[in-house]
């Protein structure tokens, strides 16, 4: 059989094509498009969104809570990766998805400073100042992890991020939930490009 | 190969090929880099020995940009800036170092960009190409990006760059393993140092002075030493031990390393370590375990002493015989002329009463002497290619005869000449020697002084129970930069 001359270099043309762009895809199929192997802003929203759905759908959160929402506080994200990741920005993420689900109560620990000033200033000058050590104190510590490993084997690279959650009754000193979420991200470096 | 015969001259391509030589030279000769250490050493080295100040701005910002060694010129600025305490701006450089660096990774296995510059190496030579940045290189990058972020209040950032440092070191011995397997699967029990080229004894006479007893080009203690005291700073005691560990297997004779290894092995309950360690340093078994009652109201304080410019690359030309054209060819290769004086402790006091002096920990110049002959036979089959072409060219001129041919022949030659030159990159702003020293003493406000042979170090510092102080000192030449780091 004789193939014609134009399907060969169309063929060709095909392979070379192929072998052009440098990829990055999810080990996992995921609906997001990945752009690089880093850790970026998608990621960050599935990965709390996702540990967040985890925690509310459990059935702990029904014993803890029969009381009336418990009084919650949600500790930094622990950043253990290569990269520099605003986990401020992650924490915040998660602590909005929990005061949205009204599963919980929280205290802002963020304008700690103003409000000592504005209890000191009421000592001094209030006609009926709040008194000082009348706070709730919070039941239960949320504590997260993200950590990374990263493999390199000739043009592939693997990066696998593992995003871990933690439930801590403070009372009893029990952790009474975790769940854990993985990420991985392969890339592969391109034979032909630019 | 290039094929001498088929080129053919006429007069007036013959003054088109002058014009082209004249123009190559005049290429050459341009700019303050074209020879890196004389450039580095007028717009930087030279102020940075006396103390003045730089213009690392001026200097590095365009050609950390635009040139092919954007990532070289990068780190120079990152460090210079380091030097003069802008840590906004060091951090800034030494990112954009990291993007090129990146960049050059990623690019495709045959890229255009390479394939063109590897081509312009051909007919030109080696500096061309782009920089790449050596493993060592890599590592001490991340490992004063990391003083950066600790500069900056940024302890996590810190810690960050020290995971980075550490899988550039990883990612180097794994490479280096590789290396080795592919070269005893060739030929039998044979490392690749082995595998040396008979007719560049002294080249890497050179090269092995410089380098003295370090064996690996990439193992670094002074950066893993950094790490531990960060991890520590940041609570991760195991992540500390499994550095220091690394440090003592690097530098088994530096005693600091040795009461660190005992302190954080006493504490994490290491038992055969322990046994090991008390039986190979009977000076540090008496080391309390870190956080036990006899530390906890201590504070640490830990000085990292650089001493020194790492010394530059410096040119050789040596005859090669080049069996393709039946000739004794001229090449240039860089090497190290002379090797690096050896370290000079310093003594550390402290309000006036001497405590102990510095250990060194880390030869920078071995490291870089190590790497280059690693990198040789790829720089001398380049330089052999271009010795073939070149000398080809000419053979091809003076074959054509006539007027025109020996001017042809005499512009090939100027060219060779002129363009046959040995690439003398590396990062020049690095310390020779690294040294350190590290002690628990009573917390408060102190004066620590540093004194050796050259200018001595004195300032007060802030020492708080249970944290560490680091105090960096670089000594180059009249010159002493310093910053004092207190744990957030």
């Amino acid at each position: 059989m004789k193939i014609p001359l134009n399907w060969i270099a169309a063929a060709a043309l095909a392979a070379l094509l192929a072998g052009c762009a440098t990829t990055v895809e999810y080990g996992d199929a995921t609906s997001s498009k990945p752009i690089s192997t880093s850790f970026g802003s998608s990621d960050l929203q599935q990965i709390a969104a996702t540990m967040v759905d985890s925690m509310l759908a459990d059935e702990v959160l029904q014993d803890i809570s029969q009381a009336g929402p418990p009084l919650l506080i949600v500790d930094k994200v622990k950043n253990k990766t290569m990269q520099h990741i605003d986990t401020e920005s992650v924490t915040d993420s998660i602590r909005t998805k929990l005061i949205r689900s009204r599963k919980f109560s929280f205290q802002d620990r963020t304008t700690e400073a103003a409000l000592q000033e504005e209890l000191a200033y009421q000592q001094a000058a209030a006609k009926d100042p709040i008194a000082g050590g009348q706070q709730d104190a919070p039941r239960y510590m949320l504590t997260s992890n993200l950590s990374e490993i990263e493999q390199e084997q000739g043009r592939l690279k693997d990066v696998y991020y593992k995003f871990t959650m933690s439930l801590r009754d403070l009372q009893s000193g029990r952790l009474i939930w975790a769940d854990e979420k993985e990420i991985r991200k392969q890339k592969t470096r391109s034979v032909f490009g630019g | 190969m290039v094929e001498g015969r088929s080129i053919s001259v006429n007069l007036q391509k013959g003054l088109r090929t002058v014009l082209a030589a004249g123009l190559a030279l005049a290429a050459a000769g341009c700019g303050t880099f074209n020879h890196y250490p004389l450039g580095m050493e007028q717009t930087t080295l030279g102020p940075l020995r006396t103390g003045q100040q730089t213009d690392y701005r001026k200097t590095f910002r365009k050609r950390a940009k635009k040139s092919n060694a954007g990532a070289l010129f990068a780190l120079e600025w990152g460090r210079t800036a380091q030097l003069a305490g802008d840590f906004k701006a060091s951090r800034d450089a030494f990112e954009k170092a990291f993007a090129a660096i990146e960049d050059l990774d990623n690019r495709a296995v045959v890229s255009a960009r390479g394939a063109a510059a590897q081509g312009g190496a051909v007919l030109v030579n080696d500096k061309t190409i782009p920089y790449a940045v050596p493993a060592y290189e890599r590592t001490l990058a991340h490992h004063y990006q990391a003083l950066n972020y600790l500069a900056l209040g940024d302890l996590t950032g810190a810690g960050v760059e020290v995971r980075r440092a550490n899988r550039e070191q990883e990612q180097a011995l794994q490479r280096r393993e590789k290396e080795v397997a592919k070269a005893k699967s060739k030929t039998e029990n044979v490392a690749p140092d082995d595998e040396r080229d008979p007719h560049l004894g002294a080249v890497y006479a050179g090269l092995d002075q410089a380098a003295g007893a370090v064996k690996s080009s990439f193992q670094n203690a002074a950066t893993f030493f950094t790490s531990a005291v960060i991890w520590e700073m940041l609570g991760e005691l195991n992540d500390a031990y499994i550095d220091v560990k690394k440090a003592l297997e690097i530098a088994p004779e530096n005693h600091f390393l040795q009461l660190d290894a005992v302190r954080l092995a006493k504490r994490l309950g290491m038992r055969e370590d322990l046994e090991d360690y008390e039986r190979r340093f009977p000076r540090a078994a008496k080391m309390p375990a870190a956080g036990s009652d006899k530390l906890a109201d201590k504070a640490r304080l830990v000085v990292v002493f650089e001493d020194g410019l790492v010394p530059p690359r410096v040119e050789m030309s040596i005859p090669y015989p080049l069996t393709s054209t039946d000739s004794i060819g001229m090449i240039a290769l860089p090497t190290y002329a002379a090797p690096v004086p050896p370290a000079a402790p310093v003594r550390v006091a402290l309000d006036g009463r001497p405590l102990a002096s510095t250990a060194p920990i880390c030869n920078v110049g071995a490291l870089a002497a190590r790497a280059l002959a690693e990198q040789m036979p790829g720089i001398l089959a380049r330089q052999l290619v271009r010795a073939v072409a070149k000398g080809a060219a000419a053979k091809a001129a003076h074959d054509q005869g006539g007027s025109a041919g020996q001017l042809v022949e005499l512009a090939v030659l100027i060219y060779s000449l002129a363009s046959e030159q040995a690439d003398l990159r590396s990062w020049l702003t690095l310390p020779a020697h690294v040294q350190v020293f590290s002690a628990y003493v009573e917390p408060g406000d102190r004066q620590v002084a540093l004194a050796g042979s050259g200018p001595a170090w004195a300032g007060p510092v802030t020492l708080r129970a249970g944290k560490t102080t680091l105090i960096h000192v670089t000594h180059i030449d009249l010159a002493v930069y310093s910053h004092v780091f207190v744990q957030p």
